[in-house]
């Protein structure tokens, strides 16, 4: 009787670094969507610069946890686990605002993606590198 | 309007096909045995499929334009190509993806801006995913000991710079639509009818960016008797608001200006009073008024009805005429303001999405759209200020 070999091509795949970078560009796309809420917030509030604040140091932090992301930063990854459960939680405060009879709540698809989907997205990537870090990529010359 | 239901008015029913399409890829891709043991071609693979089978699906919903087709054929394939490069771990699924999403995104928005379609949630989650995978693209991996500091930050750069031009550019096309849908209005026609091609030539703002609308039950033709509704509801409410001609008489009956933007063509007064007072489309008692208001003059332009309960819809005598929207802001709590939920769904940092009670302009001020369109034009309302407005 065949006893069952592990899949190793999934072994190798789970070893295979570049989790840190995929989490990199999932938040580079976090602060490009929210310049543009800034920017919609801005317009509304007649260009009041105290509207940018919040927002831009939003970006900020997130530009540096990313940064500090695919440099293997433990720290960096629980910020950016905290940014992201920030996220979720204001998703689950506008549903429950919609419950208020003066408010609703409007479910979009791109909503769902970039207020639910893209988070959780970023949060479990972020957890697992936190169990099992990435092995340093081979340096240019070092063979393998 | 429940939440499924608004959530699928954000969809195009010739979009249909090509979400069911990419749902499906987004559903499979991911367990394809094999192919590219990195995250980053693996993440890359399935976006990149997605975003072909999207495109490859989008003729099936689209009859309309033959060169419409054949880019929608020629982008999915595309897409499939450096789908498969990245799957199989060839070269050239980078290059390739660098260059093709922002000429796609490009098509996109030239559709967009030269009124071609109308912005939905399926085009705006596509180009989103795109965004993503020319992110991945663009921004190299990084290696220590090889740093590549300048391609980073070229990536990085460009990743961000993307993602916020192609939603301002989504946003501001809905935004015109919406206008000139409004202007495109009349007595005998619905507002806001005249530029989407499906549902029956009917706006429905599917970018569901600031303005949320509620397809209309039936045709978008009003009956005999519906536009004699809305014509004696247009006559009650200037009637009846012929007392309001001065700022200081509407402020003396308890209207209040807002916290922000006293000034401008579109300055909108609320009564608190009469937005609990459960009276609905009482043309003697509107809840909000509109004013324009410069160079110490102001004339009224309109008023706006709104519901007290949000969700909850508005009457409509006039069929299609008397057409009701809601608005989807973000409020924001630090410091405590208001803004408009993006094309991509979102609000600024410290800032919750919600949606407010349905509302309906009826102008008095007989502007080109007619009493019941979406909005007036700035340069109309600024001309009937000069010519009509009273000192404040």
């Amino acid at each position: 009787m065949r006893t069952p070999q592990p899949d190793r091509v999934d072994e190798s795949r789970r070893r295979e670094p570049g989790r840190a970078d995929v989490v990199y560009v999932l938040l580079l796309v976090q602060v490009g969507a929210g310049l543009l809420a800034m920017l919609g917030e801005l317009l509304f509030m007649g260009g009041n610069p105290l509207y940018a604040l919040a927002p831009m140091t939003k970006a900020a932090v997130t530009l540096v946890f990313a940064a500090l992301v695919v440099r293997g930063r433990r720290g960096a990854l629980i910020g950016v686990v905290a940014l992201q459960l920030l996220t979720l939680a204001g998703f689950a405060v506008s549903v429950v605002a919609g419950a208020l009879p003066q408010l609703d709540f409007t479910p979009t698809l791109t909503g769902l993606l970039t207020g639910v989907a893209l988070p959780v997205a970023v949060t479990v990537t972020c957890v697992r590198l936190l169990i099992e870090p990435e092995p340093e990529p081979a340096a240019p010359g070092v063979a393998g | 309007m429940n939440p499924v239901e608004s959530l699928l008015t954000g969809i195009a029913p010739e979009h249909t096909a090509a979400l069911a399409a990419g749902i499906v890829a987004c559903l499979f891709l991911p367990f394809l045995r094999g192919g590219p043991a990195g995250p980053v071609p693996r993440w890359s693979f399935v976006l990149l499929g997605a975003a072909g089978a999207v495109h490859l699906a989008l003729p099936l919903g689209h009859r309309d334009s033959a060169l419409l087709t054949v880019g929608f054929l020629g982008s999915g394939i595309g897409y499939g190509l450096l789908a498969w490069l990245a799957f199989t771990g060839r070269r050239g699924w980078r290059t390739g993806t660098v260059l093709l999403v922002p000429l796609n995104l490009l098509g996109y928005v030239i559709v967009l801006l030269r009124g071609g379609e109308e912005a939905d949630q399926v085009g705006i989650a596509a180009a989103l995913v795109e965004l993503v995978a020319f992110g991945l693209a663009a921004v190299p991996q990084r290696v220590p000991g090889r740093p590549r500091r300048l391609l980073r930050g070229l990536g990085s750069t460009s990743t961000v710079a993307g993602v916020l031009l192609t939603g301002l550019v989504i946003w501001l096309s809905t935004l015109q639509a919406h206008q000139s849908a409004g202007s495109a209005a009349s007595a005998e026609e619905a507002p806001a009818v005249g530029h989407s091609h499906a549902g029956g030539h009917e706006h429905l703002a599917r970018a569901q960016a600031g303005v949320i609308m509620r397809p209309l039950p039936g045709d978008h033709h009003p009956t005999a008797a519906q536009s004699a509704a809305a014509a004696r509801l247009a006559s009650a409410t200037r009637e009846s608001m012929r007392r309001f001609a001065r700022l200081a008489d509407a402020l003396a009956a308890g209207y209040r200006l807002p916290i922000t933007g006293r000034t401008g063509t579109d300055v909108h007064l609320e009564h608190p009073g009469f937005k609990a007072d459960g009276a609905v489309l009482d043309p003697a008692r509107p809840e909000m008024l509109v004013f324009a208001i410069e160079d110490g003059r102001a004339s009224l332009l309109g008023v706006v009805f709104v519901m007290e309960r949000a969700g909850a819809a508005g009457p409509d005598p006039g069929g299609p005429v008397t057409r009701w929207h809601a608005h989807n802001l973000c409020l924001s709590v630090a410091p405590p303001g208001i803004g408009v939920v993006t094309p991509y769904g979102g609000c600024p940092a410290l800032a919750v999405a919600v949606t407010v009670p349905e509302m309906m302009h009826v102008w008095t001020s007989d502007p080109p759209g007619g009493a019941f369109a979406e909005g007036v034009e700035q340069v109309w309302a600024r001309d009937y200020l000069h010519r009509n407005g009273l000192p404040t």
